[in-house]
Protein backbone atom coordinates (compact mmCIF):
# COMPACT_ATOMS: atom_id res chain seq x y z
CA UNK A 1 0.00 0.00 0.00
CA UNK A 2 0.67 3.54 -0.69
CA UNK A 3 1.99 5.33 3.05
CA UNK A 4 1.03 8.77 1.09
CA UNK A 5 -2.29 7.30 1.01
CA UNK A 6 -2.24 6.14 4.31
CA UNK A 7 -1.72 10.03 5.46
CA UNK A 8 -4.59 10.88 3.51
CA UNK A 9 -6.71 9.01 4.69
CA UNK A 10 -6.12 9.81 8.76
CA UNK A 11 -6.04 13.59 7.62
CA UNK A 12 -9.52 12.88 6.29
CA UNK A 13 -10.50 11.02 8.76
CA UNK A 14 -9.69 13.32 11.33
CA UNK A 15 -11.51 15.93 10.09
CA UNK A 16 -14.95 14.22 10.49
CA UNK A 17 -17.27 14.99 13.05
CA UNK A 18 -20.69 13.76 13.58
CA UNK A 19 -23.41 16.11 13.81
CA UNK A 20 -27.05 14.37 14.68
CA UNK A 21 -29.71 16.48 13.87
CA UNK A 22 -32.69 16.60 15.63
CA UNK A 23 -35.19 13.99 15.26
CA UNK A 24 -38.50 16.43 13.30
CA UNK A 25 -40.63 15.36 16.29
CA UNK A 26 -37.91 16.56 18.92
CA UNK A 27 -39.60 20.02 19.91
CA UNK A 28 -43.11 18.52 20.32
CA UNK A 29 -41.87 16.31 22.26
CA UNK A 30 -40.25 18.04 24.35
CA UNK A 31 -43.19 20.68 24.63
CA UNK A 32 -45.24 17.46 25.32
CA UNK A 33 -43.32 16.09 28.48
CA UNK A 34 -43.20 19.92 30.11
CA UNK A 35 -47.41 20.17 29.30
CA UNK A 36 -47.70 16.33 31.12
CA UNK A 37 -45.55 17.67 33.87
CA UNK A 38 -47.76 21.16 35.12
CA UNK A 39 -50.81 18.65 34.65
CA UNK A 40 -49.57 16.60 37.30
CA UNK A 41 -48.52 19.39 39.34
CA UNK A 42 -51.78 21.44 38.51
CA UNK A 43 -53.97 18.61 39.96
CA UNK A 44 -51.91 18.34 43.18
CA UNK A 45 -54.19 19.35 46.32
CA UNK A 46 -51.57 22.06 47.20
CA UNK A 47 -51.20 23.63 43.88
CA UNK A 48 -54.99 23.93 44.10
CA UNK A 49 -55.07 25.48 47.14
CA UNK A 50 -52.30 27.80 46.62
CA UNK A 51 -54.30 28.55 43.59
CA UNK A 52 -57.19 29.31 45.58
CA UNK A 53 -55.19 31.76 47.81
CA UNK A 54 -53.57 33.62 45.35
CA UNK A 55 -56.58 34.25 43.26
CA UNK A 56 -58.19 35.53 46.52
CA UNK A 57 -55.49 37.69 47.28
CA UNK A 58 -56.25 39.57 44.50
CA UNK A 59 -58.46 41.46 45.62
CA UNK A 60 -59.14 43.13 49.46
CA UNK A 61 -63.10 40.82 49.76
CA UNK A 62 -60.84 37.87 49.02
CA UNK A 63 -58.38 38.03 51.22
CA UNK A 64 -60.82 39.20 54.34
CA UNK A 65 -62.68 35.92 53.52
CA UNK A 66 -60.03 33.54 53.56
CA UNK A 67 -59.21 35.37 57.48
CA UNK A 68 -62.91 35.00 58.12
CA UNK A 69 -63.00 31.84 57.03
CA UNK A 70 -59.98 30.92 59.21
CA UNK A 71 -61.59 32.52 62.39
CA UNK A 72 -64.83 30.47 61.84
CA UNK A 73 -63.10 27.41 61.79
CA UNK A 74 -60.61 27.82 64.35
CA UNK A 75 -63.85 28.98 66.75
CA UNK A 76 -65.57 25.52 65.43
CA UNK A 77 -62.28 23.90 66.46
CA UNK A 78 -62.27 25.29 70.01
CA UNK A 79 -66.20 25.34 70.38
CA UNK A 80 -65.81 21.35 69.52
CA UNK A 81 -62.85 20.85 71.82
CA UNK A 82 -64.65 22.98 74.57
CA UNK A 83 -67.72 20.96 74.34
CA UNK A 84 -65.53 17.58 75.13
CA UNK A 85 -63.79 19.28 78.00
CA UNK A 86 -66.94 20.53 79.65
CA UNK A 87 -68.71 17.19 79.58
CA UNK A 88 -66.26 15.84 81.27
CA UNK A 89 -66.15 18.70 83.78
CA UNK A 90 -69.87 18.31 84.50
CA UNK A 91 -69.62 14.16 84.67
CA UNK A 92 -67.13 15.35 87.45
CA UNK A 93 -69.14 17.28 89.51
CA UNK A 94 -71.88 15.03 89.14
CA UNK A 95 -69.00 12.09 90.26
CA UNK A 96 -68.60 14.92 93.01
CA UNK A 97 -72.50 15.31 94.03
CA UNK A 98 -73.00 11.63 94.26
CA UNK A 99 -69.49 11.65 96.47
CA UNK A 100 -70.46 14.42 98.56
CA UNK A 101 -73.82 12.36 99.98
CA UNK A 102 -72.28 9.32 100.64
CA UNK A 103 -70.02 8.44 103.60
CA UNK A 104 -68.27 5.26 102.34
CA UNK A 105 -66.96 7.59 99.68
CA UNK A 106 -66.15 10.33 102.27
CA UNK A 107 -64.44 8.00 105.00
CA UNK A 108 -62.27 6.59 101.66
CA UNK A 109 -60.72 9.84 101.30
CA UNK A 110 -62.48 10.08 98.07
CA UNK A 111 -63.90 13.74 98.36
CA UNK A 112 -62.71 16.95 99.74
CA UNK A 113 -65.09 18.65 102.17
CA UNK B 1 -46.37 34.48 46.71
CA UNK B 2 -45.07 36.64 49.48
CA UNK B 3 -48.52 37.73 49.89
CA UNK B 4 -50.33 34.44 49.58
CA UNK B 5 -47.87 33.05 52.62
CA UNK B 6 -48.34 36.15 54.63
CA UNK B 7 -52.08 35.68 54.39
CA UNK B 8 -51.93 32.34 55.14
CA UNK B 9 -49.80 32.89 58.34
CA UNK B 10 -52.55 36.01 59.31
CA UNK B 11 -55.27 33.31 58.92
CA UNK B 12 -53.45 30.64 60.79
CA UNK B 13 -53.05 33.17 63.56
CA UNK B 14 -56.63 33.93 63.14
CA UNK B 15 -58.08 30.86 63.54
CA UNK B 16 -55.74 29.87 66.59
CA UNK B 17 -56.61 33.34 68.06
CA UNK B 18 -60.36 32.63 67.49
CA UNK B 19 -60.74 28.64 68.86
CA UNK B 20 -58.15 29.72 71.80
CA UNK B 21 -60.86 32.22 72.89
CA UNK B 22 -63.71 30.62 72.04
CA UNK B 23 -62.49 27.82 74.01
CA UNK B 24 -61.61 29.74 77.28
CA UNK B 25 -64.87 31.50 77.17
CA UNK B 26 -67.18 27.89 77.02
CA UNK B 27 -65.03 26.42 79.32
CA UNK B 28 -65.03 29.02 82.18
CA UNK B 29 -67.99 28.11 84.09
CA UNK B 30 -67.20 24.73 84.89
CA UNK B 31 -63.61 25.34 85.22
CA UNK B 32 -65.04 28.17 88.19
CA UNK B 33 -67.51 25.20 89.45
CA UNK B 34 -64.51 22.95 89.80
CA UNK B 35 -62.60 24.75 91.22
CA UNK B 36 -65.37 26.49 93.80
CA UNK B 37 -65.89 24.25 96.89
CA UNK B 38 -70.19 24.47 96.18
CA UNK B 39 -69.22 23.52 92.71
CA UNK B 40 -71.57 19.72 93.14
CA UNK B 41 -74.32 21.74 94.59
CA UNK B 42 -74.65 24.35 91.61
CA UNK B 43 -74.56 21.40 88.98
CA UNK B 44 -76.99 19.33 91.02
CA UNK B 45 -78.99 23.10 90.39
CA UNK B 46 -78.22 23.01 86.53
CA UNK B 47 -78.44 19.68 85.50
CA UNK B 48 -81.93 19.50 86.95
CA UNK B 49 -83.07 23.18 86.06
CA UNK B 50 -84.13 23.33 89.72
CA UNK B 51 -86.04 26.99 90.41
CA UNK B 52 -84.68 29.21 93.34
CA UNK B 53 -87.34 27.82 95.96
CA UNK B 54 -86.58 23.94 94.87
CA UNK B 55 -82.81 24.61 95.24
CA UNK B 56 -83.54 26.78 98.88
CA UNK B 57 -85.21 23.52 99.78
CA UNK B 58 -82.58 21.15 98.70
CA UNK B 59 -80.01 23.08 99.80
CA UNK B 60 -81.01 22.91 103.56
CA UNK B 61 -81.58 19.19 103.20
CA UNK B 62 -78.31 18.84 102.09
CA UNK B 63 -76.93 20.54 105.30
CA UNK B 64 -79.70 18.70 107.61
CA UNK B 65 -78.44 15.44 106.32
CA UNK B 66 -74.82 16.22 107.13
CA UNK B 67 -74.94 15.82 110.55
CA UNK B 68 -76.01 12.26 109.72
CA UNK B 69 -73.24 11.66 107.04
CA UNK B 70 -70.40 12.85 109.76
CA UNK B 71 -71.64 10.13 112.23
CA UNK B 72 -72.13 7.14 109.58
CA UNK B 73 -68.20 8.34 108.57
CA UNK B 74 -67.34 8.24 111.96
CA UNK B 75 -68.92 4.71 112.60
CA UNK B 76 -67.16 3.90 109.29
CA UNK B 77 -63.70 5.40 110.54
CA UNK B 78 -64.06 3.19 113.95
CA UNK B 79 -65.33 -0.28 112.48
CA UNK B 80 -62.34 -0.26 109.72
CA UNK B 81 -59.57 0.83 112.37
CA UNK B 82 -60.86 -2.37 114.40
CA UNK B 83 -60.57 -4.41 111.53
CA UNK B 84 -57.05 -3.27 110.54
CA UNK B 85 -56.46 -3.74 114.59
CA UNK B 86 -57.50 -7.10 114.35
CA UNK B 87 -55.91 -7.90 110.88
CA UNK B 88 -52.68 -6.17 112.44
CA UNK B 89 -52.37 -8.71 115.53
CA UNK B 90 -52.64 -11.70 113.21
CA UNK B 91 -55.54 -13.72 115.24
CA UNK B 92 -57.49 -14.90 111.84
CA UNK B 93 -61.15 -15.32 111.84
CA UNK B 94 -61.51 -15.23 115.38
CA UNK B 95 -65.25 -14.41 117.48
CA UNK B 96 -63.70 -10.64 117.90
CA UNK B 97 -63.11 -10.29 114.00
CA UNK B 98 -66.24 -12.05 113.14
CA UNK B 99 -67.85 -8.95 115.17
CA UNK B 100 -65.91 -6.51 114.02
CA UNK B 101 -67.07 -7.60 110.16
CA UNK B 102 -70.65 -8.20 110.92
CA UNK B 103 -70.13 -4.21 112.24
CA UNK B 104 -69.05 -2.69 109.37
CA UNK B 105 -71.55 -4.45 107.12
CA UNK B 106 -74.27 -3.20 109.22
CA UNK B 107 -72.29 0.74 109.44
CA UNK B 108 -72.06 0.22 105.56
CA UNK B 109 -75.76 -1.14 105.34
CA UNK B 110 -76.54 2.19 107.50
CA UNK B 111 -75.06 4.44 105.01
CA UNK B 112 -76.71 3.28 102.12
CA UNK B 113 -80.08 3.48 103.71
CA UNK B 114 -79.07 6.94 104.54
CA UNK B 115 -78.05 7.90 101.26
CA UNK B 116 -81.26 6.57 99.89
CA UNK B 117 -83.28 8.53 102.51
CA UNK B 118 -81.56 11.75 101.46
CA UNK B 119 -81.87 11.09 98.14
CA UNK B 120 -85.50 10.44 97.83
CA UNK B 121 -85.39 13.57 99.95
CA UNK B 122 -83.84 15.72 97.63
CA UNK B 123 -85.87 14.24 94.95
CA UNK B 124 -89.21 15.00 96.26
CA UNK B 125 -88.87 19.06 95.46
CA UNK B 126 -88.36 18.18 92.14
CA UNK B 127 -90.68 18.11 89.54
CA UNK B 128 -91.71 14.28 88.46
CA UNK B 129 -89.56 13.71 85.45
CA UNK B 130 -86.03 15.43 87.23
CA UNK B 131 -86.86 13.01 90.60
CA UNK B 132 -86.90 10.13 88.04
CA UNK B 133 -83.90 11.22 86.50
CA UNK B 134 -82.09 12.06 89.19
CA UNK B 135 -82.89 8.94 91.53
CA UNK B 136 -81.58 7.17 87.94
CA UNK B 137 -78.47 8.89 88.05
CA UNK B 138 -77.94 8.66 91.58
CA UNK B 139 -78.22 5.04 91.83
CA UNK B 140 -75.66 4.85 88.84
CA UNK B 141 -73.64 6.77 90.58
CA UNK B 142 -73.80 5.56 93.90
CA UNK B 143 -73.37 2.00 93.28
CA UNK B 144 -70.20 2.99 90.99
CA UNK B 145 -68.44 5.02 94.35
CA UNK B 146 -69.91 2.78 96.55
CA UNK B 147 -67.64 -0.02 94.19
CA UNK B 148 -65.12 2.25 94.76
CA UNK B 149 -64.83 3.00 98.14
CA UNK B 150 -64.50 -0.72 98.46
CA UNK B 151 -61.59 -0.90 96.63
CA UNK B 152 -59.89 1.95 98.51
CA UNK B 153 -60.77 0.27 101.55
CA UNK B 154 -59.14 -3.20 100.49
CA UNK B 155 -56.11 -1.43 99.04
Amino acid sequence: MDVNMDDDLTKKLKTWSVAPGATPRFNAGVWQKIAARNQVREQSAAYGLSGIIRALMMTWRGATAVVLLAVTLGAAAGGIEAHGVNAHRWNTLGARYADSINPLAISSGAVNR
Amino acid sequence: MKKAAALATLGMFAALAAGGAYYTAATHETKCLLSQPGGEMEWLRHEFQLSDAQFKQIEAAHVAYRPRCDALCARITNARSKISQLIAAGQGATPEMRTALADSAAVELDCREAMLDHIQTVSNYMDPASAARFRKMMEDRLIATSSRAQMLFEQ
